[in-house]
C-alpha cells in the first residue's frame, strides 16, 4: 500500500513501537539483573540501568553455577542443550526426510496406513504420552544419557507431513529424467531432492533447533545428574528450594546465556531460513 | 542397427486398455511422428518405449534387443519432456553433464562431449546458468542438449514444443529437423499439433483412442487418409465430410442431389462419406459449377482466404486465393477435380 497519511503513519510506528516495548522490557530486566549485586536485585525498587558486575556474573555462572541451587558449570548445561538441540534437529530432519523420501516416491504395501499412521501421531505431543515413554526409556537403562533425552523426541510426523508436501511439488518429469539420466533411488535423493529441499531444511532446522533446545518437561524427567542437566533445566534448579536465598543475578545470566544460541542460528539462518517459508525453486 | 520395432504393444490400466496393440517398426535414422488428439495414448506409448510405463502385452525392440524388461538407462534412449525437466539446482553444464557422470564416463570426455553439443545448439555463452535465468527457448535447447551428449540409439520427444510461443515454436522446429538431418539419430516425436507432425515426420503414426489409425510418410496421410478420422485430423482446416449414398451405378449421390462418380465398384454399402479438402474446392463460373454454397463468413489468412459455407444442412469450408472476396449471404459456385475426392464408409470410417 502507498499512501500518504502523516496521521497513520505515526499511529503505526506508535503502535509498532509499544509492542517491540513490551517485547523487550522482561528481556532487558533480566539483563539488567544479571549485571547486579544479589543485594541490588532484591532491592525495592530495581535499578533498571546496568550495574557493573556483568563479567563477575557471568564469569561465575559459566564456572560453578550458582552455589545456593544447582553448582554445576552453566558452560556444560549449554554443551548438554547445544547437543540435544543438534541430536534432535539433525536427526528429526534426517529421519522425516527419509520417510517422506519412501512414502512419495515408492510403492509399497500399506503406504497409505503408514503415511496415516505417521499423520495421527502429529495430534500426540509429547505430554500424552510421556508415561509409557518414560517407563520405556528407564527400563533401557538411557536415564541421564544423551540417547535418553533425545530418542523419544526424534521422530517428527509435522516434519514428514512437511517434507512429503514439497516433493509432490517436484514435478514427476524430474524424477523420470534422473531415471533416464541412470541415476537410481538413491543419487536422486542425494543428487536431485535434497539440494532443492536445502532451504526447505534450513528453516526446518531452525525451527527444530529452537524446538530442542527449548524442551522443558522430557529432560525435566529423564535428568538427574548435575553432568546431564540442560541449561534450561539449569535455570530452574538454581532457583534454591527451602532457606536458601535464590542468588538472582546468577540465574538471569544464565537466562541470558540460554537465549543466546536460539538468537544465534536465527541470526545466522535468517536468510535461509525466509528463502524456505516463501521461495519454491522448481 | 538401432531402429525401433514395436510388435503387438498394448497397455492396460487394470481392466481399461488404453493401448490396442500398436506394431510399427522404425527404421535406424528415421524421424517419427506419433500424432494424434489428447488421450489417444500417443505419450503412453513413447513412454512405454522409454521404460516409464510397463509393457502390457507386446514387445518393443531397440537395435535389435528386446527391451521389455530393461530399466530407462540401459535403453540406450535420451528423452525430451514437454515442460523440459531440467535439474533447476544445477548449471547448463551440469544439466548435461549429469547422465555422463553417472554413466562414469571420464571427465575429459565429457567435457568435450558437452562442449560440443553446447556448439551445436548455440548454448556456450550460457553453460554456467541456472535453469531459471534462461527463456523457455534456451531451456528447451538445454534439453535436446542433454539428450544430444548422451548419443543414445534413439530420441524420445515428448510434445517438446508445446510450451513455447507460436513464433519460437516455428523455429525450434527448423532446429530439430536440422539436428536430426545432422545427427541422423533414430527419433519417436510426440505431439497433437499436426502441423509439426507433418513437417518434421519422415513417416508419421495417427492415433485415435489407443489405436494406430495410419502410418505413412506425412504427405501420403494427407492425399490418402485411411480413415475419416485422419481426414479430419490431418489437414487444417479439416477436410469437408458430407454423408452420402450410393446409387445402383456406380454413383455416389449427396443429399443435395448431387451425384458424383465413384470411379470403381464398392458392393454394397447402405452409406457413404464424401471427403474433400478445402483447397480442392475451386471458384468458377456458374456453368462450370458441380455445386455451390452460400457464403457464411470469411477468415483471411493473407496468402489465402477461407470461405465457410453452407451446402444444405452441412457446412463446407474452401480455402481461396488472395484477392477473390465473395460476399457473405452469396452463392459461390465451385467445382473441383473428381481425382480429389475421398470416399468413406460411414458406419466405420474406412476409407473405400
Amino acid at each position: 500500500m502507498v499512501e500518504k497519511r502523516p496521521w497513520l503513519d505515526l499511529f503505526c510506528h506508535a503502535t509498532l513501537i509499544a509492542g517491540v516495548v513490551a517485547l523487550a522490557f522482561p528481556v532487558w530486566l533480566t539483563f539488567v539483573a544479571s549485571t547486579l549485586t544479589a543485594q541490588q536485585v532484591l532491592s525495592v525498587p530495581m535499578p533498571l540501568l546496568p550495574g557493573g558486575h556483568l563479567l563477575e556474573n557471568y564469569a561465575a555462572v559459566l564456572a560453578h553455577g550458582s552455589a545456593n541451587g544447582s553448582a554445576a558449570p552453566v558452560w556444560r548445561m549449554m554443551a548438554n542443550s547445544l547437543v540435544m538441540a543438534l541430536i534432535i534437529a539433525v536427526g528429526k530432519i534426517a529421519i522425516s526426510i527419509a520417510s517422506a523420501f519412501a512414502i512419495v516416491y515408492f510403492r509399497f504395501p500399506l503406504r497409505n496406513f503408514f503415511f496415516w499412521l505417521i499423520f495421527v501421531t502429529l495430534m500426540l505431543p509429547v505430554e500424552v504420552r510421556i508415561m509409557p515413554t518414560y517407563k520405556v526409556v528407564a527400563d533401557l537403562g538411557l536415564l541421564d544419557s544423551y540417547a535418553g533425552l533425545t530418542l523419544p523426541l526424534i521422530a517428527s510426523a509435522t516434519a514428514t507431513f512437511l517434507f512429503r508436501q514439497f516433493f509432490l511439488t517436484v514435478p514427476d518429469e524430474l524424477a523420470e529424467a534422473a531415471r533416464i539420466d541412470g541415476a537410481g533411488p538413491l543419487r536422486f535423493f542425494f543428487d536431485i531432492l535434497l539440494p532443492l529441499s536445502a532451504t526447505n531444511i534450513a528453516a526446518l532446522f531452525v525451527i527444530l533447533f529452537i524446538y530442542g533446545w527449548n524442551q522443558y518437561l522430557w529432560p525435566l524427567l529423564v535428568t538427574t545428574q548435575e553432568s546431564m542437566y540442560t541449561a534450561v533445566i539449569g535455570i530452574k534448579r538454581m532457583i534454591a528450594g527451602g532457606d536458601a536465598a535464590t542468588e538472582w543475578q546468577l540465574v538471569m545470566a544464565t537466562a541470558m546465556l540460554a537465549m543466546l544460541p536460539p538468537v544465534l542460528v536465527v541470526v545466522a539462518m535468517q536468510r535461509w531460513f525466509v528463502k524456505g517459508l516463501v521461495e519454491t525453486e522448481k | 542397427m538401432s531402429g525401433v520395432e514395436l510388435r503387438g504393444v498394448r497397455k492396460s490400466y487394470g481392466e481399461l486398455e488404453v493401448i490396442h496393440g500398436v506394431d510399427v517398426a522404425v527404421a535406424d535414422g528415421e524421424f517419427v511422428v506419433i500424432v494424434g488428439p489428447s488421450g489417444c495414448g500417443k505419450s503412453t506409448l513413447l513412454r512405454m518405449v522409454a521404460g516409464l510405463e510397463s509393457i502390457s502385452a507386446g514387445e518393443i525392440e531397440i537395435g535389435g534387443r528386446v527391451v521389455n524388461e530393461l530399466e530407462p538407462k540401459d535403453r540406450d534412449i535420451a528423452m525430451v519432456f514437454q515442460n523440459y525437466a531440467l535439474y533447476p539446482h544445477m548449471s547448463v553444464f551440469g544439466n548435461m553433464a549429469y547422465g555422463l557422470k553417472i554413466r562414469g564416463l571420464a571427465p575429459a570426455l565429457i567435457q568435450e562431449r558437452v562442449t560440443r553439443a553446447a556448439e551445436i545448439l548455440e548454448l556456450t555463452p550460457l553453460l554456467a546458468r541456472r535453469p531459471r535465468e534462461l527463456s523457455g527457448g534456451q531451456r528447451q535447447r538445454v534439453a535436446m542438449g542433454r539428450a544430444i551428449v548422451r548419443e543414445p540409439a534413439l530420441f524420445l520427444f515428448d510434445e517438446p514444443l508445446s510450451n513455447l510461443d507460436a513464433k519460437l515454436r516455428v523455429q525450434m522446429r527448423l532446429e530439430i529437423q536440422k539436428l536430426h538431418h545432422r545427427l541422423a539419430t533414430t527419433s519417436l516425436y510426440v505431439t497433437h499439433d499436426q502441423v509439426e507432425a507433418m513437417t518434421l515426420a519422415q513417416r508419421m503414426i495417427v492415433m485415435n483412442q489407443g489405436h494406430a489409425e495410419q502410418i505413412g510418410a506425412p504427405m501420403a496421410v494427407y492425399d490418402a487418409p485411411a480413415s475419416l478420422f485422419v481426414a479430419g485430423f490431418i489437414g487444417s482446416p479439416a477436410m469437408n465430410c458430407l454423408p452420402a449414398s450410393v446409387a445402383g451405378d456406380g454413383r455416389a449421390v449427396l443429399e443435395g442431389g448431387l451425384t458424383l462418380p465413384l470411379g470403381r465398384d464398392i458392393g454394397k454399402t447402405a452409406a457413404l462419406t464424401v471427403g474433400i479438402r478445402p483447397e480442392h474446392l475451386l471458384p468458377c463460373s456458374d456453368g462450370d459449377a458441380a455445386f455451390s454454397i452460400e457464403v457464411e463468413a470469411l477468415e483471411e489468412l493473407g496468402a489465402d482466404v477461407l470461405v465457410h459455407g453452407r451446402y444444405g444442412r452441412h457446412s463446407v469450408v474452401a480455402r481461396l486465393p488472395h484477392g477473390q472476396h465473395p460476399a457473405v449471404g452469396t452463392r459461390l459456385p465451385l467445382r473441383f477435380a473428381p481425382d480429389k475426392l475421398h470416399f468413406f464408409e460411414s458406419a466405420s470410417g474406412r476409407r473405400l
